[in-house]
């Protein structure tokens, strides 16, 4: 009631440093600003009109239509419905897998265990290393013939594997390369999460008669689903524009045979050549939406969870 | 439940935090471990749920040695200072959690957990999520969910200490009550020496690790073992002064007064302090004159601060109207709440 009050016993005749006073920071922030709106905004709005404009010559902005067109063409592409699929697939096998693994990996690693530090250290390189190197490096393990990853499944009875160079073996060599890829960044935010319980829950549980896993289900992953539900959907964000993970792998290719086209593999080739500026946009928005919808209903689920309790 | 710890010993790297404790808590009994912080009362109470092993000694339950035994077989509920509700279960699934685990049939489960709810009068509040509780009301969902599975021994680590003077007093009821209704051995983790004594039917008491005396309220205030136990019970802190014992005589050690005692110590020319509760002076024609420093009422009890012999000691004293401060008087120790000590173990003399 107070606040309310004041404005009305403050004379309108103010002097000029109070109106300066409210300009102020946005004088402050103007170099920002200036960034974001060129760099991040400007490019963006520009993106939704490229995508309505048939034809369009990004050098003299011409175009023939100016519509849906782009959108039509773009999803009746087979090229583009087989990506979408792809990294649909992708998704659907990397987020839930790369979660599972690293909330075990970091369960294990908040246990006060020796050879602790080792592992922490070994979990957390590769996010101070190249992606690319890395990347050559999956190459080199996947190989038909001298890979580890044969040779380790040799050990077991299992025939070579043409990862690389196998359709169907392509797409399972690069979810496991992308899931490989997430997990220090979800182990790192999963631990950050787990560290922060306060022990006295785990306690409380074992006095009431819990055991592992039950503790793990019941009251860890609960208490943790607000952190699972952040790692999740920058990883499914992250994982919808999977593109960088197939050069190392297939040397720059969607796949030993084109197979595994993503949505933004697809875009970047509709760049390639000839560019194709409105599909490549259409698409674009395309991807844009699916991970906004599917931002969304991670959102509502996340809302409904904290609205039952039931965890 | 009986319970019995034998040389219970807690060390945590070089700190020993339970050391050598032995005791029996007899079934049925509300118990309060009293001790100043960091004497290990939490330790303790850990080793009797089973949370920490013990470092040596051995603790029974009813003559079973539990020593080993997990938390989940030992059947102790446990209520910590802070609750511990779980924060993403409503009131009533934080009641159920341990029932579930008994694997207790859901219709059986409903009916214990509206029993106890409305034995803690929380039955209002089961569908609420413990953010939304007040702390009295989350300290009595916690009690809830501690012996909804029928513990055999109820353990609380000072579940009072989080909340303000007026609802503490109201919980301390209330843990009484509940624990008169359920007949649980219950151990009650404080301390504050004024709620060990109003709540419990005995008074452990523990300092550095170590016992130091078991016995009730009523025992230990009137019959303390040693120093430590003697100024750690009463309010006002009860009156110490250094001197030398003889016979029913005592001197200060200023040389300032000689005080008769109402006892013969048994003892020659032995140093020794001599510890006199606040209500154990009384006004006497012929006892040692001493000055009023100061006056002060506290409720219906007149509080006087005297000077005897150059050592100032508070005393409860019946002084009539025209008594001021600096006026002499003349008192002498009452039979009960005098003792003696060694100065230097503070072993009772
Ligand atoms: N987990 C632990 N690790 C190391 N020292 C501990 C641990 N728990 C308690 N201590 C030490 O043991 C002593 C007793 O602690 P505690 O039982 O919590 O005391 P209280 O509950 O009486 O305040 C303290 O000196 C404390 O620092
Ligand atoms: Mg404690």
């Amino acid at each position: 009631m107070s606040r309310r009050a004041e404005p009305s016993e403050r004379p309108d005749s103010l002097p000029r440093f109070h109106r300066l006073s409210k300009i102020e920071p946005i004088l402050y922030l103007a170099p920002f600003l200036v960034g974001v709106i060129v760099f991040t905004l400007y490019p963006v709005i520009h993106v939704v009109f490229i995508s309505l404009m048939e034809d369009y010559n990004y050098l003299t902005r011409a175009f023939s239509r100016f519509g849906l067109g782009n959108y039509i063409s773009v999803l009746g592409n087979k090229y583009f419905i087989q990506a979408l699929s792809n990294t649909f697939i992708y998704v659907l096998l990397v987020i839930p897998i790369a979660t599972c693994i690293a909330l075990a990996a970091a369960n294990m690693l908040n246990q006060k265990l020796k050879l602790t530090g080792l592992f922490q250290t070994a979990y957390f390189l590769p996010m101070v290393t190249s992606v690319t190197a890395v990347g050559l490096a999956w190459r080199f393990m996947f190989n038909e013939r001298i890979g580890i990853v044969n040779f380790l499944l040799s050990l077991v009875g299992i025939d070579p594997v043409g990862w690389l160079t196998k359709a169907e073996w392509s797409m399972p060599a690069l979810v496991i390369y992308g899931i490989w890829n997430i997990l220090p960044f979800t182990i790192i935010l999963l631990l950050a999460g787990l560290q922060s319980v306060n022990p006295m829950f785990y306690t409380a549980a074992r006095v009431d008669g819990s055991k592992g896993a039950r503790i793990f289900f019941k009251i860890t992953v609960p208490l943790l689903a607000p952190t699972i539900m952040l790692t999740t959907i920058v990883n499914t964000i992250s994982a919808f524009k999977v593109f960088n993970e197939l050069f190392p792998l297939f040397k720059g290719q969607a796949g030993p045979f084109y197979n595994l086209y993503t949505v933004v593999y697809f875009i970047y080739e509709q760049m390639s050549g000839k560019p194709r500026l409105g599909r490549a946009a259409s698409a674009a928005m395309v991807l844009f939406a699916v991970i906004l919808a599917l931002t969304l209903i991670q959102l509502l689920i996340q809302r409904r969870w904290r609205g039952t309790g039931k965890g | 439940m009986k319970v019995e710890l034998s040389r219970v010993t807690k060390r945590f790297g070089g700190t020993v935090a339970v050391d050598g404790f032995t005791a029996t808590l007899a079934d049925g009994q509300l118990i309060a471990l009293l001790g100043p912080s960091g004497c290990g009362k939490s330790t303790l109470l850990n080793l009797l749920a089973g949370i920490l092993p013990a470092t040596g000694g051995r603790i029974f339950f009813d003559g079973d040695d539990v020593t080993a035994w997990p938390p989940e077989r030992r059947g102790v509920g446990l209520v910590f200072q802070n609750y511990a509700l779980y924060p993403h279960m409503t009131v009533a699934q934080n009641i159920s959690f341990p029932l579930e685990i008994k694997k207790v049939p859901k219709p059986e489960r409903a009916r214990m957990i509206r029993e106890i709810a409305s034995m803690v009068h929380v039955e209002d509040l089961l569908d609420r999520r413990p953010d939304a509780l007040s702390g009295g009301q989350q300290q009595r969902v916690a009690i809830a969910r501690a012996l909804v599975k029928r513990p055999r021994l109820l353990l609380l680590d000072e579940p009072l200490s989080n909340l303000d003077a007026r609802l503490r007093l109201e919980m301390r009821e209330e843990i009484r009550r509940v624990q008169r209704e359920t007949g649980v051995t219950t151990v009650f983790v404080t301390h504050d020496q004024e709620e060990a004594m109003s709540i419990s039917d005995q008074i452990v008491l523990m300092r550095d690790g170590r016992l130091q005396q078991c016995a009730p309220a009523q025992t230990l205030y009137h019959n303390p073992v040693n120093r430590f136990a003697a100024e750690f019970l009463g309010n006002p802190p009860i009156n110490q002064i250094p001197g030398t014992v003889s016979g029913n005589r005592f001197t200060l050690k200023n040389g300032g007064a000689e005080i008769p005692l109402p006892f013969d110590a048994g003892l020659a020319d032995r140093p020794a302090i001599l510890a006199v509760r606040a209500e154990s002076f009384q006004l006497d024609e012929d006892g040692v004159p001493c000055v009023i420093a100061d006056m002060f009422e506290i409720g219906k009890e007149e509080m006087a601060s005297l000077t005897i012999g150059g050592e100032s000691v508070r005393a409860y004293l019946p002084l009539e109207a025209p008594t001021r401060k600096g006026d002499t008087v003349r008192v002498r120790l009452k039979p009960r709440g005098v003792f003696l000590f060694d100065g230097k173990t503070g072993d009772r003399l």
